[in-house]
């Protein structure tokens, strides 16, 4: 059920999007829980990871698509996921938000 | 195997294995188990056909069906080589079933049948762990995780071996549980304040 898109992310969900991104087209399931696994060095379950996907579908920036199913998945099907246009601004507005309230931070420390 | 010193009857079997007696009777009338040649009603399997009822079970928890089971068996046969010494030397020198069950348990078959351990393709979850995923998934995401947990599986299970696969796939599980239950029950607050002030709204 997307809805119009909510203009608030927490941690792991920026960090979920920007895998997506760092995959391309290959964005599914599996690709993206390594992607995290290997930028975080956290282990990351299943679990956690799909109720993300869930809920930053329902807010409406992401979107997926059934793929083909495989043999070494036991015949069944990937799920493709992509970052919504909507989203990357808002991913870029959260990235210029860090960055001044760190310049703030540089220039209070200064002060 | 004119003489067999050893000689299990199917209840044996049942205990063994647990495998009830109708499907120890199916696979060995499919032809994919040998019985011991007799004159008699009562079936009895010597320690070849015990070993292979320990495989052809693997393979049927694995989710092939027996059809598949035959084709396999045919394709990768002899799964037990005649003049192997192992094989020999096993069933000449047991005769009672607690040594033998222990060098059954001793994977002993991956010596005597090492092509099936390479070419052992992951096609389900053990049924614990699909049904906690049956249970927490809504429908659109079991086969989409399910199956991603099969392929990752897969891979780990190549590169460092089943018991590490294995200890893998558990902490998925048991870590996927907590954010699955918290999504349910977050769904399920949700509706009761939304009944309550309904409730309100109409009072």
């Amino acid at each position: 059920m997307p809805k119009k898109p909510s203009n608030y992310i927490g941690e792991f969900e920026e960090l979920v999007l920007l895998a997506i991104l760092s995959q391309g087209d290959n964005a599914y399931g599996v690709t993206i829980r390594q992607a995290l696994e290997e930028a975080t060095d956290r282990s990351i379950t299943v679990g956690s990871l799909y109720t993300t996907l869930s809920r930053l579908e329902g807010k409406g920036l992401v979107e997926s698509s059934v793929g083909e199913p495989t043999a070494e998945r036991g015949g069944r099907a990937k799920r493709h996921y992509k970052v919504k246009s909507s989203a990357q601004l808002l991913l870029e507005e959260v990235q210029a938000a860090r960055q001044r309230l760190m310049r703030l931070d540089a220039v209070g420390g200064l002060g | 195997m004119n003489e067999n010193k050893f000689s299990s009857s199917v209840s044996d079997i049942n205990v063994l294995f647990g495998l009830s007696e109708r499907t120890v009777r199916r696979w060995t009338e499919a032809g994919i188990i040998r019985a011991n040649p007799s004159n008699s009603e009562d079936l009895t399997y010597d320690f070849r056909a015990l070993t292979q009822f320990k495989l052809v079970r693997e393979m049927r928890e694995r989710g092939m069906t027996i059809h598949q089971i035959e084709a396999e068996l045919q394709g990768q046969m002899p799964l037990f080589v005649a003049d192997s010494p192992k094989a020999e030397r096993i069933s000449s020198l047991t005769t009672n079933y607690d040594s033998l069950l222990q060098k059954l348990e001793c994977s002993d078959l991956n010596v005597l049948v090492p092509d099936l351990n390479d070419s052992k393709i992951v096609t389900r979850l053990p049924l614990n762990a699909e049904f906690v995923f049956y249970l927490l998934l809504r429908k659109d995401e079991r086969d989409v995780v399910i199956g991603d947990l099969i392929e990752d599986y897969g891979t780990v299970l190549k590169r460092f071996g089943k018991r590490r696969a294995d200890i893998w796939l558990y902490k998925q599980v048991i870590g996927s549980v907590g954010p699955l239950i918290r999504r349910a029950l977050l769904k399920i607050g949700a509706l009761v304040w939304l009944g309550r002030i309904l409730r309100r709204l109409v009072s």
